[in-house]
């Protein structure tokens, strides 16, 4: 391993470290003192850098100049005035979905949100976190921290000193979710029994046909079994082949929503999914013509075209 | 020694002493044939570094307080690790007797011990700084215990770091009494002309005993290596 002098402030461990810093910090103080709160948006942001950086530096660099690009591999920038710049940490999230299958649309939402809170506590005279049960937002700040961690071979240890009582709040909270689906699909249930034959009938027809005309995944409903749709977030690499003259692709989807149109059950966020036994990855596959795949012309665009070309006759 | 068994020696112990070995060779045609040298003269932010470095006791007024010479002159050496507040400091340290004295001992001890003393917990989460930059560079948090790849690698330097936190400021706390008392340190003389010293930078702490009179002629040549052919 190659030495290194100077610290790059995008690098894995400069960010992690002050995420440590950070969660230190944090715990210093109770958990419902503000400044438990605050600390806790600052560590996250931290937390998010250096899992982005753990991938490469380089997704950390605004990519408005390619001076910051250069900066990121490490190059000398000589433009003058040049002071680095970073995305914006709503950004950082962003990226880290689509790049970690792990980082749901449930976690970037818990992360949205804490990162709002910090917003709202540096940029305005609100006083975000002294009346802000930590009910509200501890367990999924941890969960939020974890899945995070994960993606950097880490665990909540390496940034808490409890880190046992965190893992305890997290599966309160999943449990707790699991709880409400379970009631929720048993709520619907009861409103299906309550239905008429005909109804019902009525209902699962228009599910079915419903079903057959969207993008999705068409699964049995918990609650009424009819068919209904589980939507995913992509995950993994897109595998492609060529079938005579068209290109298929499938790449892996995580689930993210759940929707039934019979019943009316739905569903968001991975950790309900999966406690109803709707959390498993499925296959999403699109095929393409050749011409739409390689963007060639459409075949209205070439209909066209050969109309121009055709003359009429004409008794001229 | 053949270069598998010095490998293996210093994996095991995290030292290996050779005495009067290829006492005619160059310190940097030593070094070539044992690993990669570290070319620090690229690498050190001022330039000014030359990549085999000469090292001999010099007084405190002597030498300027950016070196350990310039602050503790010829009195005793701290234990550390070299270039602690490097991202990533060099693996491996060769020293090399040029001119030696049997009055001056290199003192080793291994960061296990202190992890034993300290206790593991802390020593993680002890956080440090550097405690200057250079004009455009940037303090950053720097761990007592980093990662490189699959390895774990220890830094100490109760000069060149600055605690950051409570865990950093009991490492230096206990560090401070520990040179006293340790049994487990190690003490090497390198007295004789070739007399090579290598330390892996990552897992053992060096320092160096006081200077007597007349020995202040002892002269070391010092690389860094990045890897140790196996």
């Amino acid at each position: 391993m190659t030495p290194e002098a100077q610290a790059h402030r995008w690098s894995e461990q400069t960010l992690f470290a002050k995420a440590k810093l950070y969660a230190e910090q944090m715990q210093r103080h109770p958990v419902d003192h503000w400044e438990f709160g605050f600390w806790s948006t600052l560590c996250l942001e931290m937390l998010g850098r250096a899992a982005l950086a753990h991938i490469s530096p380089i997704l950390l660099a605004d990519n408005k100049t390619w001076e910051n690009l250069a900066y990121a591999l490490g190059t000398t920038v000589t433009t003058k005035k040049f002071s680095p710049t970073s995305l914006p940490t709503r950004q950082v999230f962003t990226r880290l979905g689509k790049l970690s299958p792990d980082f749901s649309d449930e976690i970037q939402g818990i992360c949205a949100e804490h990162v709002d809170r910090r917003n709202r506590e540096l940029h305005s005279g609100e006083f975000v976190f002294v009346d802000l049960g930590s009910s509200q937002w501890l367990a999924r700040f941890y969960l939020a921290c974890k899945v995070i961690l994960g993606t950097m071979d880490k665990t909540l240890d390496d940034i808490l000193s409890e880190a046992e009582d965190a893992e305890d709040m997290i599966t309160a909270y999943r449990d707790k979710a699991a709880g409400r689906v379970q009631r929720d699909i048993r709520c619907h249930r009861r409103d299906w029994s309550n239905k008429s034959p005909k109804e019902r009938k009525g209902a699962i027809l228009e599910a079915n046909t419903w079903a057959t005309r969207q993008i999705g995944h068409r699964v049995k409903c918990p609650s009424c079994s009819s068919q209904a749709i589980l939507k995913g977030k992509p995950a993994g690499e897109v595998q492609t082949t060529v079938i005579e003259n068209e290109i298929e692709q499938r790449q892996s989807q995580i689930p993210s929503s759940f929707e039934c149109v019979a019943c009316g059950l739905k569903i968001t966020g991975l950790s309900k999914l999966s406690a109803c036994g709707l959390g498993d990855a499925f296959s999403g596959t699109t095929t393409y013509t050749a011409s739409e795949y390689f963007e060639l012309y459409t075949q209205d665009e070439l209909d066209e075209a050969v109309s121009n070309l055709y003359e009429e006759d004409f008794n001229e | 020694m053949a270069l598998e068994k010095l490998a293996v020696n210093l994996r095991q112990h995290g030292y290996v002493i050779l005495r009067q070995w290829r006492p005619d060779d160059a310190t940097l045609t030593v070094g070539h044939t044992v690993g990669s040298v570290v070319d620090v003269s690229t690498l050190a932010l001022s330039g000014h570094v030359p990549t085999v470095q000469t090292l001999v006791p010099t007084s405190r007024h002597k030498a300027h307080n950016t070196v350990y010479s310039g602050i503790f002159g010829l009195g005793e050496f701290p234990l550390h690790t070299d270039l602690a507040h490097w991202m990533v400091p060099p693996r491996y340290m060769m020293l090399r007797c040029q001119r030696g004295s049997q009055a001056v001992a290199t003192r080793l001890l291994a960061a296990s011990e202190i992890v034993t003393r300290v206790g593991s917990d802390t020593v993680r989460q002890a956080l440090t700084r550097q405690r200057r930059v250079a004009p455009g560079r940037i303090f950053c948090v720097l761990p007592l215990i980093f990662s490189v790849g699959a390895i774990t690698a220890f830094r100490w330097d109760p000069v060149f770091l600055l605690p950051v936190n409570e865990a950093a400021l009991h490492v230096r706390n206990v560090m401070g009494d520990l040179a006293k008392c340790c049994s487990k340190m190690s003490s090497v003389v390198l007295a004789e002309l070739g007399d090579t010293l290598l330390v892996d930078n990552w897992k053992v702490l060096h320092g160096r005993s006081h200077v007597p009179n007349g020995s202040t002629d002892r002269h070391l040549e010092r690389i860094y290596l990045s890897e140790v052919y196996q």
